[in-house]
């Protein structure tokens, strides 16, 4: 059974002049799976995510995750977030910022690994005294990630989160959530609008269309796990970036 | 705000070995910022002191007329007792006033933030209040004090600090409400995720991400502090001095050689009203200066308190 479901959503911004960000969007995740949302910019990829995490409250459609509304899953601590910025707080170090969760939900110990350990996970052990702004851009996007794992979340939301870096510390950036990932498994909905990061992270992606954002397809990634960069340059790489490619261009047939 | 991170190399690896930006944002050419940020200003003082020095008498002004700054050295020493004492009392009246001040302001700007409602029905008034001129506070508030018990006998030393009180709150209650207002909407969305309380969010994102906005607030209001103090005194010719009557009451009749008794002194605003009617000029400059100094120092004191306590801000 799905541990994510998300079943003909729909949002329109309210305000003088409503916007439809999202129409009929529909699609689920298997525990533990990594799907990608692939879409050009104001195809309400990011609404989307805020609606799955309850940050806006879901008026059509439904959300459930492990069975349960989103606003449960939330208060659950089930629901991680990585954001675009990595939106740290400059006056705490990373370490403290790994931990900040932890003091908001009045736990003295984490899950399953301590803060420290999640810094060293993301290869940013020896950082932990450091501030955000002795940090560069790619360690503090790290920071962000290992503090979205401190309470063992099931379901890791990430709003293109290596949006802002260049493109080779990108590639690296993949590759380490990757091996996050592997050893600190839940289901991933993570949006992007590079195909090949898509790819390259993903079991299954999915496309969407913007002005309203809709989904146009789904599109599996049957590359074998652990993958290793080398794959990007395998002729089933092209062709699943062909079919991603494809998907995308719908949009100019439906005008 | 504009972030002026040293970005530095991403690639993997081990990572211990990454430099880690302590770099100054000048690099190599520190030398040159040296003296632009330090001998530069040193110069200008210097040259400004040595006219005061040099232009009066070349112009055929007397002491008595524009004393020069060795008139004015002479004239501190001279009236050291008075300045001295006065000093004290003008201090402790800042001092409270600051505090007093910026407590309210701090304590304010937090009602806003708990109630947006608070904000629009005070928020109005603060503004109305600020704009009545500093001159008419002094004035106002001794005859409002006049009237409360709680001040007895010393509505007019009450007035003093009351008036460096207001000079204070507004700068701070505005900045303060300001800042708690600007956090990152990020982190915000993020203590919602995690279903944090409205105080979680107030004491770990709000009140730290309104620090920055708190101490230009602190470096304004200490000035504005000492110039409130002198104003009241000089209108008023008060002294409250709370602090000179704890340390009295306690038996400390002085402290360092200056007298700690609340109701004979009236503070440097009292003191230059007598000098004035002694036509102590030299006197008047060396009072002047010794508050200047005073504030100097606090104003550095501020700077210094910035730098330990905001260091993610105060590189600047």
């Amino acid at each position: 059974m799905a541990f994510l479901e998300v079943d003909g959503l729909s949002y329109i911004f309210p305000g003088a002049q409503p916007v439809e960000a999202l129409r009929d969007i529909s699609f689920d995740a298997k525990e533990n799976e990594f799907i990608s949302v692939i879409g050009p910019s104001g195809c309400g990829k990011s609404t989307l995510l805020r609606l799955i995490s309850d940050l806006l409250p879901v008026s059509t459609g439904q959300v459930r995750i492990g069975g349960e509304p989103s606003r449960a899953a939330r208060r659950k601590r089930e629901i991680g977030f990585v954001f675009q910025e990595p939106a740290l707080m400059p006056w705490r170090t990373a370490g403290k910022n790994v931990r900040l969760p932890l003091e908001v939900l009045g736990r003295r110990r984490g899950g399953t690994s301590t803060p420290l350990q999640l810094l060293d996970l993301v290869g940013l052990k020896d950082f932990a005294d450091k501030r955000p702004d002795q940090l560069s851009g790619g360690m503090r996007q790290r920071v962000s990630i290992a503090r979205a794992l401190t309470y063992d979340p099931r379901l890791l939301l990430m709003d293109e989160p290596f949006g802002a870096l260049d493109q080779i510390t990108r590639d690296d950036m993949n590759s380490e959530l990757l091996k996050v990932w592997e050893q600190k498994k839940s289901t991933v909905v993570f949006v992007t609008h590079s195909i090949s990061e898509a790819i390259y992270l993903s079991d299954r992606v999915v496309v969407m269309t913007p002005r309203p954002g809709r989904i146009t397809e789904i599109i599996g990634v049957p590359l074998p796990r652990p993958r290793d960069s080398e794959m990007k340059r395998e002729s089933e790489f092209f062709e699943i970036e062909t079919k991603v490619l494809r998907a995308l261009d719908a949009r100019s047939v439906h005008g | 705000m504009a972030e002026t991170v040293k970005e530095i190399d991403e690639r993997p690896g081990p990572l211990s070995e990454m430099p880690v930006s302590n770099v100054s944002p000048a690099g190599g050419a520190s030398a040159v910022a040296l003296i632009g940020q330090y001998l530069l200003p040193v110069v200008v003082i210097g040259i400004f002191l040595l006219m005061w020095q040099i232009v009066p008498p070349l112009v055929g002004l007397h002491s008595y007329e524009l004393p020069t700054l060795g008139d004015t050295i002479t004239g501190m020493r001279d009236d050291w007792g008075d300045i001295g004492t006065a000093l004290m009392v003008t201090l402790q009246d800042a001092l409270a006033g600051f505090v007093i001040g910026n407590v309210l302001a701090i304590l304010g700007a937090t009602l806003f933030s708990y109630s947006s409602n608070a904000e629009r029905a005070f928020y109005p008034l603060a503004i109305v209040v600020q704009t009545i001129p500093i001159l008419v506070y002094a004035p106002l508030l001794s005859i409002i004090f006049f009237r409360l018990p709680f001040f007895n006998n010393n509505s007019q030393g009450a007035a003093v600090v009351g008036v460096a009180v207001l000079i204070t709150f507004f700068p701070t209650l505005v900045n303060m409400t300001v800042g708690f207002k600007t956090v990152d909407p990020r982190v915000l969305e993020l203590m919602r995720l995690l279903n944090a309380s409205r105080t979680q969010i107030f004491l770990k994102l709000r009140f730290p991400s309104a620090l920055p906005f708190l101490f230009s607030s602190l470096k304004i209001t200490v000035t504005l502090s000492f110039v409130g103090a002198l104003v009241g005194e000089y209108m008023v010719g008060g002294a409250f001095n709370p602090i000179g009557t704890a340390l009295s009451d306690a038996g400390w009749q002085s402290v360092l050689g200056f007298q700690t008794n609340p109701f004979s002194l009236e503070g440097v605003g009292g003191l230059m009203q007598i000098l004035y009617s002694r036509l102590d000029k030299p006197g008047i400059f060396a009072a002047v200066l010794a508050v200047s100094m005073m504030t100097i120092l606090f104003f550095g004191m501020m700077v210094l308190l910035e730098r330990l306590l905001v260091p993610w801000r105060a590189q600047e």
